[in-house]
């Protein structure tokens, strides 16, 4: 069963592969508009070390920023969990710096944190932290109203309400926001990195973009969608696994 | 002495008045049934007993509310304990660990044999390690029982707790209560239900209320020995009698 799961992707990827390697061949497309899956893993093994390099910056930042926006996402549905007349006050900030047109405010913030890993990091973070932060407040208030209604009529006090029931229940909720949020902090890494940087993956896809090499662009973009799956993966397995019992 | 006094107790959500002068007093271990139109408020007036209205739910209440001779804020916790008709087991317990939860809320000791020993007196032995989702329904309404009995309330809400069940599971339910009931594991119980013989079988007053705004508009003793069912599973004859009785007075007030 499980092994299935691993195995028919990579057989349908593999299939893909071949198949844009016959096809790309046999239409003769040129290799400036889509190099075929061979030249992309010559470039991938000949610039290895380098695109390895610069694919440790990117993942650091990722994993980085999202350690980050669990704190943030989790203490702030916490904050306005215990404090409700803050509610009106986070939840619209929150949604106000989510859509936060980052791509414009760039500038300002290579300006004022530099064009190293820090802006990426706010970057992955601002994207990342608002599912965790809504699902897990939209957890705390999914708690079954009969058992609210025992837990009144037993007088549990604020702290057994919250850990007896609302932090289990949330935490399905909280699950699900890490999966949203796991699933893009590759991809908001990388648009950081594009908007400005001297290293990182997005680093790697704007030189091979401004010399022409097609064939690493794509190397670069399949290492980038692989290694945002296998995270995206990881994640969700380790949350499923952690909390395994209230879900 | 009296467990539960109320002194006319009006309610209203909004403009809705919902109780309407409700005036009762229920004597330390007496059963009660509160039978009444759907609507009506029965639900109501037990969260009211129970606390949380208007603690969690707004409503704008007067009237007076005695447990045991004191008002209703000065009591102890655990004097009152409810269960519901669904969901009040947390799923990602298990049937013992569910049954433990009321003291472990009052902060007491020593509760996982007392656990044990009452989900075996509601014939789930062999069960306390299962989750909620791998109970049947009447299993998981016997755990709420044990639950609600293990930090041993003076009054037990129950609003109706049988009412997802199938009528043969009801029924051997309402042989188990009865039993907690002989055994005084069940002391004072008031309980909302729609099932004329589940009143007559489990109560010893059944409290018939109008529709909404609600009032007690009849205070039936119900005065027949127990063991009512037989073990066979009959029911004494004097229950049919009794339930057709209300039945008729019920068809006569719509
Ligand atoms: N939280 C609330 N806010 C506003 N109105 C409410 C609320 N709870 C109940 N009501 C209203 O009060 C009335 C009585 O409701 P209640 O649930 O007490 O009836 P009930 O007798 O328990 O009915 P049923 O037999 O169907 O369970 C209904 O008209 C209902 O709409
Ligand atoms: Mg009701």
């Amino acid at each position: 069963m499980k092994d299935k799961r691993i195995l028919l992707p990579l057989l349908t990827a593999l299939l893909l592969t071949v198949g844009f390697e016959i096809g790309l061949e046999l239409a003769n497309v040129s290799r400036f508009i889509l190099p075929k899956p061979s030249l992309v893993l010559k470039a991938l093994s000949e610039n290895w070390p380098w695109i390895f390099a610069n694919l440790k910056v990117t993942v650091q930042e990722a994993i980085v920023g999202f350690g980050l926006s669990l704190i943030l996402g989790v203490g702030l549905a916490l904050s306005y969990l215990f404090l409700p007349q803050l509610e009106p006050i986070i939840v619209p900030l929150a949604v106000a710096i989510r859509n936060v047109p980052f791509v414009a405010i760039a500038p300002i913030l290579f300006i004022t944190l530099g064009y190293g890993q820090t802006p990426k990091i706010l970057i992955v973070m601002i994207v990342s932290f608002f599912p965790i932060m809504a699902n897990t407040a939209a957890g705390f208030q999914s708690v079954n109203k009969y058992q609210l209604e025992r837990f009144t009529v037993l007088r549990a006090s604020r702290w057994q309400l919250f850990t007896k029931l609302q932090l289990p229940t949330a935490l399905p909720f909280f699950a699900t926001g890490v999966d949203v949020a796991a699933s893009n902090i590759i991809i908001s890494a990388i648009v950081g990195e594009l908007l400005g940087t001297t290293q990182g993956l997005g680093f790697v896809i704007l030189m091979s973009v401004s010399q022409f090499r097609f064939a690493l662009l794509m190397a670069a973009v399949v290492v980038t969608t692989v290694v945002s799956i296998l995270l995206t993966w990881f994640f969700q397995i380790a949350t499923r696994n952690l909390f395994k019992k209230w879900l | 002495m009296n467990a539960v006094t109320t002194e006319n107790l009006n309610l209203w959500f909004g403009n809705q008045q919902v109780l309407n002068g409700i005036t009762f007093a229920v004597n330390k271990g007496e059963v009660v049934a509160f039978l009444g139109p759907s609507g009506c408020g029965k639900s109501t007036l037990l969260r009211v007993l129970g606390g949380i209205i208007p603690k969690i739910t707004p409503a704008r209440v007067e009237g007076k509310v005695y447990l045991f001779d004191s008002p209703l804020e000065e009591t102890k916790a655990g004097a009152i304990d409810l269960m519901s008709q669904e969901g009040s087991l947390l799923s990602w317990r298990t049937a013992l660990e569910n049954t433990q939860l009321g003291m472990e809320i009052l902060g007491r000791r020593n509760h996982r044999n007392k656990a044990q020993e009452l989900l075996q007196k509601v014939g789930l032995n062999g069960f306390c390690q299962r989750l909620p989702r791998e109970l049947s329904g009447g299993m998981r309404q016997r755990v709420a029982l044990a639950a609600t009995l293990i930090t041993q309330p003076e009054l037990l809400l129950m609003d109706e707790p049988l009412a997802n069940l199938d009528s043969l599971t009801r029924e051997s339910m309402w042989q188990l209560i009865e039993e907690l009931i002989n055994q005084n594991l069940i002391k004072t119980a008031l309980f909302v239900t729609h099932s004329i013989e589940e009143a007559v079988v489990l109560a010893n007053r059944i409290f018939r209320m109008s529709s909404c705004p609600c009032r007690i508009i009849e205070d039936v003793p119900v005065e027949i020995p127990r063991p009512r069912i037989k073990s066979n599973g009959a029911l004494d004859p004097s229950c049919l009698e009794l339930a057709n009785y209300l039945r008729a007075k019920i068809r006569g007030d719509q």
